[in-house]
Parts: C-alpha cells; sequence; structure tokens
C-alpha cells in the first residue's frame, strides 16, 4: 500500500498544471521522495532506494551533504534574503572570486568575472546576452541533440522539437544546429560546416556541451573543442562551454572541457555548484565580461530578485570545499577530487 | 557520467525496454533516468560518494532485468 504517495499524486493531478509530473496510471511511476541521505532515497511510505541520478547530477557531493546542510541553515538564521544588485551581501562576492579562481585564473592565469542567476537556463541566457553585446552579433551555433534548458532563450539553443515546436511562433530561432561529432571523422565535416555557417550568418558565438548529458551522455572525439576553438578564433566568435551538467567533477575533473585541453570564453554552471539550492552562474572572461556589459548606472540591464541569494552563495561555497576545491588551489592542480575529496567519498561511501 | 545505449537486434532504439528496466529497477530500489530522444539510453550520475558496493548492487539488478526484457 502507498498511502501517501497516493494522497500527494491525488493532489498532484488535481492542482499542479498538467504536464509536469509523468504519473502511470498503474502506480508504477513516480514515488514521492521525502528524505535523502549520501547515495540513499527514502520515499513518504520509508522504502528506500539507491539514486544513481544524483538528482539531475545536483547532489553530487550526497544528497543533504551535512556540511552543505549546516551552511545553508546557518545561512538562512543569519540573512536569508539580501538584494541582488542593489545592496550585495559578502557571500556573493567571495563565490565570484572562488568562481573566478576555479575556471579562469586556473586555466588560463586571467580573471573571470560572474552573472548569478538561479537555473541552468538562465545562465545560458545570461551567456547568450553576453555574446550579443560583447560581439555585436545575434546568431549562434548549437548542436543537434543539445539540451540548454527551455526558457525562451535557452530553448533557441535546445535541439529536440518536442520541446520547440509548441512555442516556435514565439522564438527568437537565432540557432543554426550542427551534427555533434561522433569520431575523428566527422570532424573534418564538421569544420567545413561551420565554415560554412559562418559565412552565412553573423555568428556571435559557439555554444556547446562538452559532453552532451541529457542528449545521451554523448562523447565528442578528441580534437573536438580544440577545433570548435580555432574556428571562434579565426572568426572573432566566443565558445560558450555549458557545463551545467558536466561541471564539478562530474566527469572526473572539474570541468568537462579540461579532458580536451580548452578553455572556453563563458562557462555556463548550476546544479552541483550548489548541491541543492536553486543557485547558477555565467562565469566569463573578465575581458570579454566588460566588453559586453557596461558599468551600471543605477539599473542593471540584467538581475532578477533572487540574484547571488545569499543560501545559495553559502551552500555553493561549502560544496566547492566538499568537492575539494580549498585543497585543489592550494596544490595548483587541476586533477579531480582531491586526496581530502577522496577521502570524505569513502568516508561516506563506508557509511 | 556513464550511460547504457540500448538496442534491438536490427538496430532500432530499445526504448520500451530501457523505460521497462528503469521502471523495474525503481520497484527493485534503484533510481534512475532515460536519457536521449528516443529514451533508449540509461544514464549513471550518482552522487560522486558512490561507494563500490552500490555500484555492485546495481550491476546485478540490472543485469537480472536485462535479462529478463530480451528473454
Amino acid at each position: 500500500m502507498k498511502k501517501k504517495a497516493n494522497k500527494t499524486i491525488a493532489d498532484l493531478r488535481r492542482y499542479e498544471s498538467r504536464n509536469i509530473t509523468f504519473i502511470e496510471p498503474d502506480g508504477s511511476w513516480p514515488i514521492v521522495w521525502e528524505r535523502a541521505k549520501g547515495m540513499r532515497v527514502w520515499d513518504t511510505d520509508g522504502r528506500d532506494y539507491l539514486d544513481f541520478t544524483a538528482a539531475f547530477a545536483v547532489a553530487a557531493a550526497g544528497h543533504a551533504n551535512p556540511r552543505i546542510v549546516a551552511a545553508g541553515q546557518r545561512q538562512m538564521a543569519k540573512l536569508l534574503h539580501a538584494m541582488g544588485d542593489v545592496h550585495p551581501h559578502a557571500l556573493k562576492a567571495e563565490l565570484a572570486r572562488e568562481l573566478s579562481r576555479l575556471t579562469f585564473e586556473r586555466l588560463a592565469k586571467r580573471t573571470g568575472k560572474t552573472i548569478f542567476c538561479s537555473s541552468g537556463f538562465e545562465a545560458v541566457e545570461a551567456a547568450l546576452k553576453t555574446t550579443h553585446l560583447a560581439t555585436g552579433r545575434s546568431r549562434i551555433i548549437a548542436f543537434e541533440d543539445a539540451y540548454h534548458g527551455l526558457g525562451y532563450g535557452a530553448l533557441n539553443a535546445t535541439w529536440r522539437d518536442d520541446f520547440r515546436a509548441p512555442f516556435r511562433r514565439q522564438l527568437g530561432a537565432f540557432a543554426s544546429f550542427v551534427p555533434f561529432p561522433r569520431t575523428r571523422a566527422d570532424l573534418a565535416k564538421l569544420e567545413l560546416r561551420l565554415a560554412a555557417e559562418f559565412r552565412k550568418h553573423k555568428v556571435g558565438a559557439i555554444l556547446v556541451e562538452p559532453i552532451q548529458g541529457r542528449g545521451g551522455t554523448n562523447i565528442p572525439p578528441a580534437g573536438f573543442l580544440k577545433l570548435l576553438r580555432k574556428v571562434c578564433n579565426q572568426n572573432g566568435a566566443l565558445l560558450i562551454c555549458d557545463e551545467v551538467y558536466t561541471g564539478f567533477g562530474r566527469t572526473g575533473r572539474w570541468f568537462a572541457s579540461e579532458h580536451f585541453g580548452v578553455t572556453p570564453d563563458l562557462l555556463c554552471l548550476g546544479k552541483a555548484l550548489t548541491g541543492g539550492f536553486p543557485l547558477s552562474a555565467c562565469v566569463g572572461r573578465a575581458d570579454v565580461m566588460d566588453r559586453a556589459w557596461p558599468e551600471s548606472t543605477g539599473e542593471a540591464i540584467h538581475t532578477s530578485t533572487f540574484l547571488g541569494h545569499p543560501v545559495g552563495c553559502a551552500m555553493a561555497l561549502a560544496s566547492l570545499r566538499e568537492l575539494g576545491w580549498a585543497n585543489c588551489f592550494s596544490t595548483n592542480s587541476s586533477a579531480w577530487p582531491s586526496a581530502s575529496a577522496k577521502r570524505a567519498a569513502d568516508r561516506a561511501a563506508s557509511a | 557520467m556513464l550511460a547504457l545505449e540500448l538496442r534491438r537486434d536490427d538496430g532500432s532504439p530499445a526504448t520500451d525496454i530501457a523505460l521497462g528496466v528503469i521502471k523495474r529497477l525503481l520497484r527493485d530500489g534503484f533510481i534512475l533516468l532515460p536519457e536521449g530522444d528516443p529514451a533508449n539510453i540509461v544514464a549513471f550520475t550518482p552522487p560522486l560518494t558512490v561507494g563500490k558496493s552500490h555500484i555492485t548492487k546495481l550491476i546485478r539488478a540490472l543485469g537480472q532485468a536485462l535479462e529478463e526484457s530480451y528473454a
């Protein structure tokens, strides 16, 4: 008997919009989550499960990681909400500094600047706006099977037609899609195709997941990102890596683009950044960000109420520590995870 | 970040088998999601704290579910 779950499902059927929660009539899907810890999830009827999704790759440091939870709780008691782009709080600056160190300072010995957002797709949209402002070009190139989220900006770059088709008449359609390469032999064809796109359109950026996630865990051949880097450099375009899914150790490095020896101009981050709070970030090379965004004269032209939320920033800083960032920075190593993170993982696994 | 792509003998995507396996594994106590279009890929993105014993348990259950699905 799934009494508690049945009540929740009935309420969702009645009060949540259709087309959100998929519900099998036979009760086989979904389960209703009540609590989670490490690898384990318990449903409302007391059954436990091993979670091989990390809940959309968010819980990289384990569900309800005690140090991340404690950081969030401390921050909630101290300052639950601040004023995004108006009156800041110290943790927003601290997290922006750490993201600069973790990304562009470590990878390219340059400063990075961040726009904080809430969801992954918003980080992509901040990158799209940055591209438009920095290059003066509105077109982008994206890839078949790409997933960059479903907001009205990011949706233009998400490949699946069933996501785009119902809203096509409200979309800007500013993306061209090219095949995501599967073998080295595909790279020569891709290069020709990219050249054609650049001849045809004023392309400001190539937007890419270094390893495609929702599109099917598609791993491109070696040389792929280097090709994109070369094409972007030749054409004065930006390279945007969407690492919302692949970032923060998911592929064995801090960022999947590191496997390919390429540093993008803009990096979209989210999910495991906080381990469970809706905070995302578009981190860009400082010179690119400064070229795009003018000094504020009192009204930010891209912001939101919860921008740089204090609880999210506190959890992100704790999450970075849990994933081994402090140790990694002190040794200037790009390897992941650090020895301390490995030990923490071993402790968690044996708990 | 790993995935298992399921296809039929003729090479066509085995979406129904992938979704069936994921539902069967949920009954067995494992949470998994499909990926790709047409959802014939079983993805594995556990917390990075995943232990060998967790993986061993999943592989056993997955093997059994696949054997039954392809039988």
